[in-house]
């Protein structure tokens, strides 16, 4: 497949390294917009196509290959670039749009300028202390990127919730795990979820919602 | 031609309606983009409400006002770009329509607007010496460090903006290196909000290295005489220097 | 039995039958709800509330006959009512039925970026009439669910690879000579695709050797340029062949 990386700082870094590594036969280019970053790249990827543009011509670069591309990223430094070359990208109809946020807080600017597939790379870091530390009610673990859902992790704190959680995962058929308190990984039924266990439950998003309302624990 | 405003802000929800109304009211204005600093009241909600486009700077640094201009200029579609603060008290469109008007009239691609208001500490004691000393071809303008300025789109994208306090001078510099045509435009009185006194230490601090940046970048000086330099801007006393 | 107390038993089988209507009712409602709710929590809703008051109904006017009321007129004046509210609100119908079409064919979910006519625009909502999108420019759209029984819709998120089988037919070469020239041209294509081609069968009919190719791409509008690579890559490789 063909890719297209747009920027060559360190969140293009991990986005050059992912495609290579879905498809190492694959066409990949690298748009940068300063020659010293160019010739930069060109040691560290040699196996891509680095090509020097203007902020301006990165737009026009798409447009005239829009016909060969299937995946862009855009990876730059400025949310604000991101979201103008996804934007434009999508405008054009190219299978596969990503932006990369640099800050966070800018996800639902572009999830209301319709890019679908916008990346926060400082996502983990709430869920990994949540993990680490273990004082958590709900954590997310993993959000899909084609289905409203995602993987949630419940700390079955007391009986009501066990007993409404045994409930929901008997009624919805939804799969799960256990983490429980002797450090044990258990797809086990229902029924043998204890209080103390941390259970993980994969699930569209309006089924999690329904559960979290039942136990209180309708957070973010 | 049209014009895209760009209100770098920060918690000023009391300011934004006002500024982002105002802009809209001057002529050829297509959009106006609202850049906030990761504010913590209600800038955002309110510059949504009044029709701006609003995005969050892309590294939420402190001061983060380059990267705000910098997103902002990006992010417009206009021809040109006037960026204007949001804190104006006295904001009108004429204010945004004389600052893009010699770009619309041909006669400049870069254009600085300069003020009446109570005197510019970091602008009288820092910027203008060191301009005069380096770039004595800039010592005419009067307000060196103006944020109210306007370009065309196209030349804003040929330049780096700096983070920090010593964005509006170090684009002054870069784009006269670039033989862009400057002009500067009187913009009447300017009612804003000044910052205290200790508050101007790293402003001032940032502005001159901005400009000795440049100066050593351009051959005018070398490093060591900078660096010695910018230690002894960091120890002088301002206390008792006459200003508020 | 007194015609007095035929007609207190004839009134207490009548509410008994309306008592157990309402009772099957609820539990065929609940019924509904539980099955169905993997379509959509509304939507199951709505059947569950419809099928309710269908069995309702009909309790009732089983309780208007076993009360002798003319269960005929009654029956016939609410089918005419029924006939009119259906051709009166035909199109609420039809938006109903569409809503069962869209949950039980899922061409689309929210959050899908979908293109029906020309309109384009991201799935906000699934409602029982009608779609909500917003569209690139930011508008609210509203589409009648009807609108999807009659067009065609295309999911551009689904972002599914796209695949295609080709025949290449080659002329007096044999069954090993044309795999190996057709594995070279597509090793140069190989590239393209969004996954690694496929070479499905090789059969040999009449001095034809007929090879089946599979290959797979994500962006659609790459397929006829692919094609005219493939195809010039065998061409290059003077062999005779016909891409079918």
């Amino acid at each position: 497949m063909r890719s297209v990386v747009i920027g060559g700082g360190h969140l293009a870094y991990f986005a050059i390294t992912a495609l290579r590594d879905i498809d190492p036969r694959g066409r990949l280019t690298i748009i940068e917009f300063t020659s010293e970053k160019v010739e930069m790249l060109k040691k560290t990827f040699p196996f891509a196509d680095v090509v020097l543009s203007s902020i301006e011509g990165v737009e026009e670069y798409i447009s005239r290959n829009r016909f060969l591309i299937d995946v862009l990223v855009s990876a730059t430094d400025s949310d604000a670039l991101n979201l103008r070359y996804a934007k434009h990208s999508i405008k054009i109809d190219l299978p596969i749009v990503i932006a990369i946020l640099n800050n966070p807080l800018n996800e639902p600017v572009f999830a209301k300028e319709n890019v679908r597939y916008v990346i926060n790379p400082y996502k983990t870091i709430e869920s990994k202390i949540k993990e680490i530390v273990g004082k958590f009610r709900v954590n997310v673990i993993h959000e899909f990127s084609k289905v409203e859902g995602g993987i949630y992790a419940i700390k079955v704190e007391d009986a009501k919730t066990l007993r409404r959680v045994q409930s929901f995962v008997l009624k919805s058929d939804t799969p799960f795990f256990v983490l429980s308190t002797d450090k044990r990984i258990r797809a086990s039924s229902a029924k043998d979820i204890q209080i103390g266990d941390v259970i993980y439950l994969a699930c569209h998003d309006r089924e999690i919602k329904g559960l979290l309302k039942k136990i209180g624990r309708l957070e973010s | 031609m049209d014009v895209s405003v760009v209100l770098p802000s920060k918690n000023r929800e009391r300011h934004v309606r006002r500024a982002v109304r105002t802009a809209f009211r001057a002529r050829h204005v297509r959009e106006v983009i609202v850049v906030d600093g990761g504010s913590s009241d209600n800038t955002v909600d309110v510059a949504l409400k009044e029709g701006a486009k609003v995005i969050i700077q892309s590294n939420l640094v402190y001061p983060g006002k380059g990267i705000a201009m910098r997103d902002g200029a990006y992010l417009s579609s206009g021809d040109i770009v006037v960026f204007v603060d949001v804190d104006i008290a006295n904001l009108t469109p004429e204010f945004i329509e004389k600052l893009y008007t010699p770009i619309m009239r041909g006669e400049a691609e870069f254009v600085k607007g300069c003020f009446e208001r109570v005197a510019g500490r970091v602008t009288e004691l820092v910027a203008k010496p060191l301009l005069r000393m380096f770039y004595p071809e800039l010592a005419k303008f009067r307000q060196p460090l103006s944020g109210e300025i306007a370009g065309l789109r196209e030349v804003f994208y040929q330049v780096e903006f700096e983070s920090g306090w010593g964005v509006d001078v170090g684009l002054l510099i870069d784009l006269h290196k670039m033989g862009v045509r400057i002009v500067e435009v009187d913009l009447g009185f300017k009612e804003h909000d000044m910052k205290p006194l200790h508050a101007l230490t790293d402003m001032a601090y940032q502005v001159a290295e901005a400009i000795l940046k440049r100066a050593m970048r351009d051959g005018k000086i070398d490093e060591l005489w900078a660096s010695e330099y910018m230690s002894s801007i960091g120890k002088m006393d301002l206390r008792g220097a006459g200003f508020a | 039995m007194t015609p007095e107390e035929y007609f207190i038993v004839r009134v207490a089988l009548a509410i008994t039958s309306i008592a157990l209507t309402i009772f099957l009712g609820s539990k065929s409602g609940a019924l509904i709800m539980r099955n169905l709710s993997k379509f959509g929590r509304s939507f199951a809703s709505k059947l569950a509330e419809l099928v309710k008051y269908f069995i309702i109904i009909l309790g009732a006017i089983v309780a208007f006959s076993i009360l002798s009321l003319d269960v005929i007129v009654l029956t016939s004046i609410s089918i005419g009512i029924f006939i009119v509210l259906l051709i009166s609100m035909r199109d609420v119908f039809s938006n109903y039925a569409g809503e069962i079409y869209l949950r039980v064919r899922r061409p689309f979910d929210e959050g899908d970026f979908i293109k029906v006519g020309r309109i384009s625009g991201r799935v906000v909502s699934i409602n029982s009439q009608d779609v909500e999108l917003v569209s690139v420019k930011g508008e609210r759209i509203i589409i009648p669910n009807q609108f999807f029984l009659k067009y065609p819709v295309v999911n551009k998120s689904s972002a599914a690879p796209t695949s295609i089988e080709l025949k290449v037919v080659f002329s007096g070469v044999a069954p090993e000579e044309a795999e190996k020239i057709v594995a070279e041209a597509l090793s140069v294509i190989q590239p393209e695709l969004f996954e690694d081609p496929k070479i499905l069968s090789i059969i040999t009919r009449d001095d034809k050797t007929e090879v089946d190719l599979l290959l797979s791409v994500a962006n659609q509008q790459k397929m006829k340029w692919l094609i005219g690579r493939l195809s010039k890559e065998l061409h290059g490789r003077g062999v005779e062949v016909e891409i079918v």
